[in-house]
């Protein structure tokens, strides 16, 4: 599969850019304005990582967080936000975020988290196939 | 105006200076990605003039540099709108001292002067009112710049422990006007205003200053409402 991350913004010009220079390093790119359309493609589609705003139209970031990790508690989310203080970084790692970026981030930065996200996302994975195999062979007396 | 309308006054203005520095910060987001798609565009030309893609590529780090500049502007000033969000809160103390000599510097330029930054820790937590430690500093450091004389540095500095202290030294000019008595009386009466302790050391040649207060006074004037 594919590399493949979720970038929600409400500034559109700023998700084509990004989007169009992660692609062209050959990372697959979904974006969504705002909160709702994000937690519905996340809902569809399996993403490596989300790179979320804060201050969104709508349900804000924090909000779109806890919604999505409810839907999708395994899913890595990272604040990517320029209205980073300390008291919004403590509430999204609270929440489940796995790190708050700062906007506009290095794209080295942001290359490096998606690979990291990659890696961790393939070893949950083969952790639940390996807990569903042995909970079959526990189930089946094998 | 009363104190409520005063508070409700000052709550929004830090709003709208949020929202905007917030607006700004986007922009710069967007100019950085643009600049880095025109250089994505460059680097994938073939049989392109090797001369002239070394001009676009300096010009497009000339832009970069003045993303640089206005993040650490708006960042910092967006910090500082949020300051007046709650009384009391747990602040990283290093982060807002970058931010006010990131913010101040402005204003000491116009004075001839330089603030010179040099921290004992990379960041430390405290439990202050942000808002008021910018007011405070900001009226040290401009009492001290009216004082010092022009070309003169104003440095900035900690000591990390129980509790927590910040410095501001500096060495007035020998032909310095404003007399050094005068300066100590100033900023006595900003310790004054803001109930605290500050320590003032002047050197015996009287061309040193050097101010010393603890974050752990403030925190305690606050608990107790004097602030």
């Amino acid at each position: 599969m594919k590399t493949k991350v979720l970038i929600v913004d409400d500034e559109e010009e700023f998700l084509e850019a990004l989007a169009e220079r992660l692609e062209s390093r050959g990372i697959s790119v979904a974006t969504a304005s705002d909160g709702v359309k994000a937690i519905q493609l996340v809902e569809r589609e399996t993403f490596h990582a989300v790179f979320l705003d804060y201050a969104m139209p709508g349900i804000n970031g924090l909000e779109t967080l806890k919604i999505m990790l409810e839907r999708k508690p395994d899913l890595l989310i990272y604040l990517l936000t320029g209205r980073a203080t300390l008291h919004t970084g403590v509430e999204a790692v609270k929440l489940g975020a796995k790190d708050v970026i700062e906007k506009p981030a290095e794209l080295s930065e942001l290359i490096d988290i998606i690979k990291k996200s990659e890696s961790e996302h393939t070893l949950a994975l083969e952790k639940k196939l390996k807990d569903s195999i042995a909970d079959i062979l526990k189930t089946k007396g094998w | 105006m009363s104190e409520s309308a005063g508070i409700d006054a000052l709550k929004f203005f830090a709003k709208i200076t949020s929202g905007s520095t917030h607006e700004l910060n986007n922009i710069v987001a967007i100019v950085n990605e643009l600049g880095g798609s025109i250089e994505d565009k460059i680097n994938s030309l073939e049989n392109f003039d090797p001369d002239k893609t070394v001009k676009i590529v300096n010009s497009i780090n000339k832009i970069y540099a003045q993303i640089e500049r206005a993040k650490s502007l708006t960042k910092s000033l967006n910090r500082f709108s949020h300051s007046v969000d709650s009384t009391i809160e747990n602040i990283d103390i290093i982060q807002l001292l970058k931010d006010a000599a990131t913010l101040f510097r402005y204003f000491v330029k116009l004075e001839s002067a330089n603030i010179v930054e040099n921290y004992s820790s990379e960041s430390f937590p405290i439990r202050t009112n942000p808002f008021l430690l910018f007011l405070l500093l900001f009226k040290c450091i401009q009492t001290i710049c009216s004082g010092i004389g022009s070309q003169r540095d104003i440095f900035l500095s900690t000591e990390t422990g129980n509790p927590f202290k910040i410095y501001l030294k500096c060495i007035t000019r020998d032909d310095v006007t404003v007399s050094l008595e005068q300066l100590i009386c100033s900023l006595n009466e900003i310790a004054n205003l803001f109930s605290i302790e500050l320590k003032i050391e002047s050197g015996a040649d009287k061309c040193k200053i050097a101010i010393e207060f603890n974050v752990g006074n403030i925190n305690q004037n606050i608990n107790r409402g004097v602030l």
